[in-house]
């Protein structure tokens, strides 16, 4: 795991891991030029919001972690469309 | 304002002395890796940012960089005066949703004013092009 010296507020390796290990959303992330990263979204319950996990393509260098405003707000609206717009290879899990 | 950029994910990091409430991707899809920190969830007051594959806009001159005014714009501008938000030496653009356009403001841009300045301190000079 590696991130940037200073994290987000409200995010901590113990909620990266539960991002990863119960997304319900997930997909690749095709940047500029091509690049690609993989991207994990779970609810964390303390925040009451979507943590989004960025992660590189071989699972080994996080990339960053936050707490996502607007992926809470379409997430509670189940409007997958959303991340069908950013995401590709997208699955979803328990979307009502 | 403090810069930190780490070149193995390629990520750029802005934060400022206030704290974070909430995180939002710029709007469209091209800039959604961009992301900004506001310092209230109801607020337009950018107080930081990550940028990911920072490499396309640095050094500067790449992407999105007015030598002139020494502006880096990531995103698009607003047109309403009311929809652009400067806080110290980062401008914020937001647009109102389509689908509800008196609840939600979505950013659709965030520039760095001074950019050389700032950016200077993570980038090589001889990297930050005049173009």
């Amino acid at each position: 795991m590696h991130m940037l010296d200073k994290t987000h507020e409200g995010i901590t390796p113990e909620r990266v891991e539960h991002t990863l290990n119960n997304w319900v959303v997930r997909g690749i992330r095709t940047g500029a030029d091509g690049r690609q990263s993989r991207v994990y979204l779970a609810f964390e319950p303390q925040l009451s919001k979507m943590v989004r996990v960025v992660v590189s393509m071989d699972d080994k260098v996080i990339v960053t972690a936050f707490p996502d405003q607007a992926a809470t707000t379409h997430w509670n609206k189940r409007n997958i469309d959303y991340f069908r717009r950013h995401y590709q290879n997208l699955e979803v899990r328990d979307a009502g | 304002m403090r810069v930190r950029y780490d070149p193995e994910v390629d990520a750029l990091r802005v934060t400022t002395e206030t704290p974070e409430a909430i995180c939002q991707s710029l709007w469209d899809p091209e800039y959604h890796d961009v992301v900004v920190d506001l310092a209230t969830e109801e607020g337009l007051d950018i107080v930081g940012l990550d940028v990911m594959w920072a490499s396309t806009y640095l050094p500067l001159g790449k992407r999105g960089y007015d030598a002139e005014t020494d502006i880096l714009l990531m995103g698009r501008t607003a047109t309403e005066p009311e929809l652009i938000r400067e806080n110290g030496d980062i401008i914020g653009y937001w647009e109102r949703d389509e689908d509800e356009p008196d609840e939600c403001l979505n950013p659709i841009g965030v520039a760095i004013k001074r950019a050389s300045v700032h950016l200077g301190k993570v980038i090589p000079k001889h990297a930050i092009s005049s173009t």
